[in-house]
């Protein structure tokens, strides 16, 4: 064993902690110069499991520090959300003291300031704790080699959070180009909670070196007590819905009874509303109440993070913008509005109360309509079986990559041969052929095919044997867009008379006349005007206001919890209720049974309904939204070969549902086979090309390969000339330039995302074993009502335009 | 589809352009030229062969209408000076034989010297030719009436009609747009958007798919 590990164990002492084995386990596995990945929950002190490392690497064996020290940057630490930040920063500077080092150890996120900025540029810190985006921003600096010269350590914290997303090639990417840049070996750690691809996960941190690499497992058990809240008659309560307010009277005792409870919705607009019911039933709650997301001013967020800390707060209501690691001791008790979707995302959030080693997470359920109440059974066994979804590693992001290249040319540019190298040993394009690069090259110095000799593109250029970008503007404006986060576009809300609010969605204020009334951030606001790209607004004491929509939150139920969801209704048509939830809504299953029928795991059901809308039909796979969505638009795409049809399509994550203007056949239809295995890719490519999901995927690829430029809010007025739509972009590049790698990867980025391609054909080939149930209903069923009231829809056709024109005989939107 | 203005057949095509076959003059609004350089050269790559394909419609449309003249209804040119007016320019020598005019439109920033060429002239709106009241911006009805019997010819909204049918279908198309004396063509550019117009009883919508022109009623 290494000699300096006792002087780890001692800190702790003086601590009054022990060290866990995993601890130990991984300062040696560090001190013996290894990368690996560490496995631990939060709140298990897997920060001092790796920091307490890279201190203990400043020692010699005589347990002295090291007599000449390197200056500079030593060690970089990347979070996925800069609310982490803090919190790590305060604990690594105590210990690095105790430890008798002299270190400045700074955050840096999109939170410093440009004077702090300024400075860590000048005069570097030992350690920086930073997110994906701004350290992107670093080798964006000019000096960028000299930076990085004396790095030691990369270490990736919550990297479960950021693989499964094009986050995590941007840090694939840095990684690759760290490497090289720091003088000695790197030591790469990422540490990660459970998840499904644990060995992937460090393949991927680690690209072509992952054989080296070490996989550290903590053995501390977490346990995690379930419950669900019930409504009185499942019968009342509704079939369909979101919201789940009508079970607030039994939230309320819940956030009485214990000192601090966090409830999570799966929107921002939920948590609107959810904070605003609360006040109103529980005026007592008024300064012990806070709300929390994403599009809160910072000052607000941050109030609300301290109040959490010190236990003033009594509840909190909030986005996945809380389900990251920052340590809220007072927190005893969460409650979950609605699915959470996965079972890593219910068990992370339980995680949030009982946050110390050896305590346990207490998480209530709350169902947002009756049939949800059986995710709570399934939520339960799932997580006692310890079945937790995998995060798939994004393959061949050309977007990110193309993004890349030009921080880089906006620094101090590249060699395109010693780039690619590079590029290959990472996990995301190891796979990169000759003629992708070379299109890529092609793209950022010409645009693409270039047809005249004067034409003015050039935004990369060539110096000697480095690709550069000279032009100041362009470097500028690649600097305002680096990042992979693309939404709607964000406007800023202030008073008239000053003060920041937060920030909404464009497409929400468009729906607006100034004088309306909408809730945001538990006030009630007046729109007045639209100035600059800032909303302005002032106080209302209008009683009923809108509350925004934003985008998102329209989250796919996961394979893993979609399964114990089909066990529970197979368990149903067996007669075994075990669960309490079961048991409550066996009412309504009684229901369905006496119109249709619960399919048992042998069957599929499809259950037609003729209403003044059309004809309606309904398939319940339980596959999850987007799974969902690709078998409707396969459906209808099968169906209408035989004839040209339109199709709208609506679905949740139990079922879908075909909505066509006439009566169709099912028992015909159904003899075309339309589940067959045979033609899949193709039938579902001429399916989606109609349904316009790569051209959704298109408008983030555009945005993150700096195709289209959305600046930020408040700061894009100058360059609105730029903005164009990207469906425009979508449609010339389909149509000048097909062979252009973002549209390719936009319908890559379907197919494997979206389309989620493994995940159904298993389900395709689930249904093909499945004995199908057709159901002919005078009424909708418990099952399918809520599919029907869902309004957000997808369009199906394979008429042309003017026999769609003739057909719909111009009956005119007014 | 042809339709009768002033007692004077008009020609809607599914072009999105107006054809007055008597005098042999087509009106086409809302080119918005330039905006490809204008964006390549800021380092966005658009793909540049859209600019030849955006005077390729038109030269199509020259050789479809063999037209004498063509009116341009503003926003011809959406751009400082840059390599695409060039390629205009060269364009409009090819065809000296055909008269071309631009009323000038809020994206028309070009100085007026650019302008100066023998076929190529540039009208400040409104401008009148014979019974035709021709504009960018749509003008006001009292406008219009005060010219006397003329109707306006005008461009700038991108006008666009969203229809819907049983089975929650719905689609978007962009249309003429006629009205008591006026008529608003669709734009002819590809690189803009659509303004989808509310349905007025008083008005006429005429839809532009991707071969025909139809007209668009309200189904009661």
């Amino acid at each position: 064993m290494d000699k300096r590990i006792g002087l780890g164990k001692d800190w702790f002492k003086k601590q009054g902690w022990k060290a866990f084995p995993f601890q130990v386990e991984t300062w040696n596995s560090y001190l013996s110069g290894k990368s690996g990945l560490l496995n631990a929950p939060t709140g298990s002190g897997k920060t001092y499991a790796l920091w307490i490392a890279c201190l203990l690497s400043h020692y010699t064996q005589q347990k002295k520090l090291l007599s000449q020290p390197k200056k500079g940057l030593k060690f970089l630490w990347i979070l996925p959300l800069r609310a982490l930040s803090k919190d790590i920063q305060s604990a690594m500077q105590v210990s690095a003291d105790d430890f008798g080092f002299s270190w400045q150890i700074e955050t840096r996120t999109g939170d410093t300031s440009t004077k702090d900025r300024q400075r860590q540029k000048k005069s570097p810190p030992d350690c920086l704790i930073t997110t994906p985006e701004s350290l992107h921003l670093l080798l964006s600096q000019k000096n960028s080699s000299q930076y990085f010269k004396n790095l030691e350590a990369i270490i990736v914290d919550e990297w479960h959070e950021l693989l499964g997303s094009k986050r995590g090639v941007q840090v694939e990417l840095a990684l690759a180009v760290l490497k090289d840049l720091a003088v000695s070996k790197l030591r790469i750690w990422a540490i990660s909670a459970t998840i499904g691809n644990l060995e992937e996960a460090r393949d991927v941190l680690l690209g072509k070196d992952a054989k080296e690499g070490d996989f550290i497992r903590s053995d501390i058990e977490k346990l995690i007590q379930i419950e669900s809240i019930l409504p009185d008659e499942v019968e009342n309560y509704p079939w369909a819905g979101h919201l789940g307010i009508k079970l607030i009277d039994k939230v309320l005792p819940i956030i009485h009874q214990n000192k601090t409870t966090l409830i999570f919705t799966n929107t921002r607009s939920q948590t609107e509303i959810w904070y605003q019911k609360l006040l109103e039933k529980s005026p007592d709650l008024a300064g012990a109440i806070a709300m929390h997301h994403g599009s809160l001013s910072n000052h607000i967020r941050i109030w609300v993070e301290e109040a959490l800390h010190s236990g003033i707060i009594k509840v909190v209501v909030c986005t996945s913008s809380l389900d990251l690691g920052v340590d809220f001791r007072p927190v005893d008790t969460i409650i979950q509005v609605g699915s959470p979707k996965g079972i890593s995302r219910f068990a992370q959030r339980a995680g949030r109360s009982g946050h110390r080693p050896g305590e346990k997470s207490r998480i209530y359920f709350l169902p947002t309509h009756s049939l949800e109440l059986i995710e709570g059974a399934a939520l339960r066994q799932a997580i006692s079986e310890k079945n937790f979804e995998a995060r798939i590693p994004v393959q061949k992001a050309f977007d990110v990559l193309l993004q890349f290249m030009i921080t880089l040319a906006v620094g101090e540019g590249f060699n395109p041969e010693k780039l690619l190298s590079q590029i290959k040993s990472t996990y995301c394009f190891r796979d990169i052929t000759e003629e992708e690069w070379q299109w890529i090259l092609n793209f950022i110095q010409f645009g693409g095919k270039s047809l005249s000799a004067y034409d003015e593109y050039h935004k990369v250029v060539q110096e000697e044997s480095l690709l550069k970008v000279v032009n100041k503007k362009i470097a500028m404006r690649h600097r305002l867009s680096i990042g992979t986060i693309v939404g709607d576009q964000l406007l800023n809300i202030k008073y008239i008379k000053g003060g920041y609010i937060g920030t909404v969605e464009e497409n929400f204020i468009s729906r607006l006349k100034p004088g309306d009334v909408f809730w945001f951030s538990g006030r009630n606001l007046e729109y007045v005007r639209l100035k600059d790209m800032t909303v302005q607004v002032k106080l209302s004491k209008k009683k009923t206001g809108l509350v925004p929509k934003w985008m998102g939150g329209r989250m796919p139920l996961s394979s893993q919890l979609s399964f114990y969801i089909r066990q529970k209704l197979d368990d149903f048509t067996k007669g075994i209720i075990r669960d309490i939830e079961l048991e409550k809504i066996s009412p309504l299953i009684n229901r369905q049974k006496k119109f249709s029928i619960i399919p048992a795991q042998n069957e599929l059901l499809i259950e037609t309904v003729s209403s003044k809308e059309g004809f309606h039909i309904f398939i319940f796979p339980f596959e999850g939204r987007f799974i969902h969505e690709v078998l409707a638009s396969l459906v209808a795409y099968r169906i209408s070969i035989s004839q040209p049809i339109s199709f709208s399509i609506a679905m949740n994550d139990y079922g879908l549902e075909l909505l066509t203007d006439e009566v169709i056949d099912m028992e015909e239809a159904l003899s075309l086979d339309l589940f067959s295995a045979v033609n899949l890719e193709e039938d579902i490519l001429r399916g989606i090309n109609e349904t316009e999901m790569a051209k959704r995927k298109f408008r983030d690829i555009a945005a993150i390969s700096g195709l289209i430029f959305k600046g930020f809010p408040g700061k894009n007025v100058k360059d609105k000339h730029l903005q164009a739509s990207s469906s425009i972009m979508f449609g010339v590049f389909t149509e000048y330039e097909p062979e252009n790698l973002l549209l390719k990867q936009a319908h890559e980025e379907v197919i494997q995302h979206q389309l989620e391609k493994e995940r159904l054909e298993k389900a395709i080939a689930r249904i093909n074993q499945q004995k199908i149930i057709l159901k002919k209903l005078a009424q909708p069923s418990p099952f399918s009502f809520p599919i029907m009231v869902d309004r957000l829809r997808e369009k199906f056709s394979t008429e042309t335009l003017e026999e769609r024109v003739a057909k719909i005989q111009l009956q005119l939107e007014s | 589809m042809q339709i009768n203005i002033l007692n004077e057949p008009f020609l809607l095509t599914a072009d999105k352009v107006v054809f007055w076959e008597k005098e042999s003059i087509l009106f086409i609004a809302d080119v918005h030229l330039g905006k490809t350089s204008h964006f390549r050269k800021a380092g966005i790559a658009v793909p540049n062969e859209l600019i030849s394909a955006e005077m390729g419609r038109i030269k199509e449309l020259i050789s479809k209408y063999h037209p004498k003249r063509i009116f341009f209804l503003g926003d011809l040119f959406h751009s400082h000076i840059n390599v695409e007016w060039e390629m205009f320019k060269d364009f409009l020598r090819e065809f000296a034989s055909i008269e071309f005019i631009l009323i000038k439109g809020n994206h028309d920033i070009l100085p007026d010297t650019n302008y100066q060429l023998p076929n190529f002239k540039c009208k400040e709106e409104p401008f009148l030719f014979k019974s035709l009241l021709l504009s960018h911006h749509p003008l006001p009805q009292e406008a219009i009436v005060n010219c006397g019997n003329v109707i306006n010819f005008a461009g700038h909204v991108h006008p666009g009609i969203s229809i819907k049918g049983k089975g929650r279908t719905s689609l978007n198309m962009a249309c003429y747009h006629l009205k008591q004396k006026q008529l608003i063509l669709p734009a002819f550019g590809r690189f803009t958007g659509l303004t989808i117009q509310k349905f007025s009883q008083n008005d006429h919508y005429y839809g532009v798919t991707n071969s025909k022109v139809v007209l668009v009623k309200q189904k009661n």
